[in-house]
């Protein structure tokens, strides 16, 4: 608990002097890197194996607290050893990239 | 499965056999065609000529108990059952199925029981043919799969011929693998042989369904059958036992508790071995409008039935914490539906429960009648209210008739009300899939999304059957296809042994060849590069096969798993592609497909591509072939 805390308020201090530096092309980088698309899919899309990233309705500071403590699930805390702010930054700027997908009723073979 | 349907071989039939028209058979299990080979009429002298082996004559009990196929890698150790089978039954029920490894035997006669609902024989040596064999043989044991399996050794130390039959022969053939098969015997006559040939099928096809296991000793089928001996064989009568069901008195308190129950939940584990079992559960879930959540390891529930209550989530563990009645039906890992654990403790040993205050719990189930110690298959004990051991399907129909009595209009208009609300999240349930389906829709690798609805536009006006597992690939065939048939689903591996998937899928197509079934193989690729031989044994064999793969190149569970630990213990999940990752060269499965001697056509990259590339495999499948693309996903 003394680890996360500490590093909760490191991020808070970092995350305050830069809070909308995310870099996309690192975020694209790390995404891969930290095996983000194993469980979550290359363009963030979800599955039974992970949440939905892409067209997320969080903020980067929700989304920096569910990677410091995730809900109960599979999914690990991410610890600054492992992803430092920044990097949480650029995933965030990544992950907002996705591009909104077409209406289900557009695509025919989706069509009830 | 479908139900095995017992038929009686008539005197004429078994009149052909010389040793069997004295024998005073009795009755034996769906054989429909007479042997083939050199048959004597009824009344002739003694022969003159060479006498029968007694191989003849096992064959003969195993052609009575209605066995279509025989799946083998040869051995030296069952020649003599091979040399029969071809030339004493004309190679027809059985028909011998050449297979290049014995794990991949076992595994196709997994699926095939699974469609056809009685088992498939196999033929192993007794040491390494079986210890190829038992990894698949353990997934049809925790699937509460019959398999016939026959071993082939010499017991007899002065018969074995060098060094080979020496280290191919062994003292308790069935030891290596008793701890999950449910019956196995070592016949020391021909007499012993049919009498257990006999018996092991019955084990075997009275539930829980299993694996049986029975030596051919290689004397016994090498040697000529004695004309004393001769005199006294016959095939034992066959009758069916009738499935267990559960205790009269307990089957109305579980009537009882369901009907006064204000949301009671269904879990299907293994129900349905047939149509009929898919309309019992139907009928009793829309009796109490009860949400029924199917673990999908059988065909159970239609999924697009209003009242089918996972549409969206992982089968294996969905929520019932609102249910106040919870009835678990040949389920598998029930403790699992009820507890959870937090992510701290899931490497621990802390949980809590989920279910609410004062919830109950019913369990119907055979399972318990077969524990065994060693392995743990039958996962946590269960703190049931009520525990009814029978067999689920056997025991609806008691099931159904009680709470129809306990039914009062009152409570008929109570449960009226609660089917509207299942039903409406049903629906959300539904159109949020089609949403989440859209996600990564144009992506490179293809979305598992996309690929399932590629498929399914493609098969479902068609008689179809989708013979494989689908939560690797987050389960999108189950959320957008519409299942209502026993065959368009068998579920899973039972033991999670990899190297199911593609040998079960080809056992099961040989039993949906007849019916003219299209099968659909979704392929994971890590499983099929444990055995890919069974590909030439579908070409070899023309059996009609749509093999698509669902190639993520990597183990991703194992991977997840790895990255999941390491982060942890605040280390990178950046190395956790070493050892778990299949790039570096890619395996060009195409090409492996075609070695084999099947149509194939990839890697396909570009979800654009796959609609065609479907169709005209879906051709070529209607013409008699197996065939395979090789589709490139994504992990899920």
């Amino acid at each position: 608990m003394r680890t996360i805390l500490i590093a909760l308020l490191a991020g808070t201090a970092s995350w305050a002097q830069n809070p909308n530096a995310g870099n996309l092309a690192n975020g694209k980088k790390l995404f891969e890197a930290k095996a983000c698309y194993e469980c979550h899919g290359w363009r963030g899309q979800g599955g039974l194996a992970g949440a939905r990233l892409a067209q997320t309705k969080l903020n980067l500071k929700a989304f920096r607290n569910i990677l410091r403590n995730p809900p109960p699930s599979n999914m690990p805390p991410y610890r600054a050893p492992v992803l430092t702010d920044q990097e949480i930054s650029d995933l965030f700027a990544y992950i907002q990239s996705f591009p909104a997908p077409e209406p289900s009723w557009r695509l025919p073979l989706l069509k009830d | 499965m479908a139900d095995c349907e017992v038929a009686v071989l008539t005197k004429t039939q078994v009149g052909r056999r010389r040793f069997l028209k004295r024998a005073g058979v009795g009755a034996a299990a769906g054989l429909a065609m007479a042997p083939q080979g050199v048959a004597q009429t009824a009344g002739s002298v003694e022969p003159t000529g060479p006498v029968e082996p007694g191989s003849d004559f096992m064959l003969d009990v195993i052609r009575s108990l209605g066995i279509e196929y025989c799946a083998a890698n040869p051995g030296s150790s069952f020649r003599g059952l091979h040399e029969s089978i071809l030339n004493h039954g004309g190679n027809q029920n059985p028909e011998l199925l050449t297979c290049l490894h014995e794990e991949s035997s076992a595994a196709m006669a997994h699926g095939y029981a699974k469609i056809e609902g009685k088992p498939m024989m196999i033929m192993v040596h007794g040491t390494v043919g079986l210890q190829h064999a038992s990894m698949a043989i353990y997934n049809a044991y925790c699937d509460r799969v019959p398999i016939l399996i026959i071993a082939g050794n010499i017991l007899d130390a002065n018969y074995r011929r060098g060094n080979a039959e020496w280290v191919h022969s062994v003292q308790d053939v069935a030891a290596m693998v008793r701890d999950y098969i449910k019956w196995d015997d070592n016949p020391v006559s021909l007499t012993h042989f049919a009498e257990s040939a006999v018996r092991a099928y019955k084990v075997s096809m009275t539930p829980p369904y299993e694996p049986v296991l029975l030596v051919a000793d290689g004397k016994l089928q090498e040697e000529p059958i004695g004309r004393d001996e001769e005199k006294n064989l016959r095939i034992p009568k066959l009758v069916m036992t009738a499935p267990p069901q559960g205790d009269t008195g307990a089957v109305k308190e579980a009537a009882r508790m369901l009907v006064a129950a204000e949301n009671p939940v269904i879990v299907a584990g293994r129900v349905a071995r047939s149509q009929h079992g898919i309309e019992l559960l139907l009928e009793l879930a829309e009796l109490l409008q009860a949400r029924v959540h199917d673990q999908r390891l059988r065909m159970n529930f239609p999924t697009s039935h209003a009242l089918y209550g996972n549409p969206g989530v992982l089968p294996l563990n969905p929520n019932v914490s609102d249910a106040d009645v919870l009835l678990g039906l040949e389920a598998q890992d029930l403790w699992n539906f009820t507890h959870k654990m937090t992510p701290v403790n899931r490497f621990g040993m802390e949980s809590q429960s989920v279910m609410k205050p004062g919830a109950r719990i019913i369990t119907v189930s055979a399972i318990e009648l077969n524990h065994k110690s060693n392995y743990q298959d039958f996962g946590r004990y269960v703190e049931a209210d009520l525990a009814i051991t029978g067999d689920a399907e056997a025991t609806l129909p008691a099931l159904i008739e009680e709470v129809k009595r306990a039914l009062t209009s009152d409570r008929r208009r109570a449960i009226e009300d609660r089917g509207k609300k299942v039903a409406e999240a049903n629906e959300q349930a539904r159109k949020q899939n089609r949403e989440l389906a859209a996600l990564a829709w144009d992506a490179s690798p293809i979305s598992t999304a996309r690929l399932s609805a590629e498929i399914w536009a493609q098969v479902k006006n068609e008689d179809w059957s989708l013979v494989s597992w689908d939560r690797m690939m987050s389960s999108w065939p189950t959320r957008l296809w519409n299942f209502s048939k026993y065959y368009q689903f068998i579920g899973t591996h039972g033991g999670s042994g990899m190297g199911y998937g593609l040998p079960a899928a080809v056992g099961a197509a040989l039993a949906n060849r007849k019916h003219g079934r299209l099968t659909i193989n979704i392929q994971p690729d890590g499983d099929l590069c444990y055995a890919p031989g069974v590909l030439w044994t579908a070409a070899h064999h023309q059996i009609p096969l749509l093999n698509i793969m669902h190639n993520n190149r990597a183990y991703h569970e194992e991977r997840m798993y790895i990255a999941l630990l390491g982060a942890k213990y605040d280390r990178s999940p950046e190395k956790s592609d070493i050892g778990t990752a299949l790039k570096g060269p890619n395996i060009d499965y195409a090409s492996v497909a075609k070695g084999f001697g099947l149509y194939s056509e990839g890697p396909i990259e570009n979800p654009v591509d796959l609609g065609p590339a479907i169709k005209r495999a879906i051709e070529r499948v209607k013409k008699g072939e197996p065939v395979l693309l090789d589709v490139v996903t994504q992990p899920r």
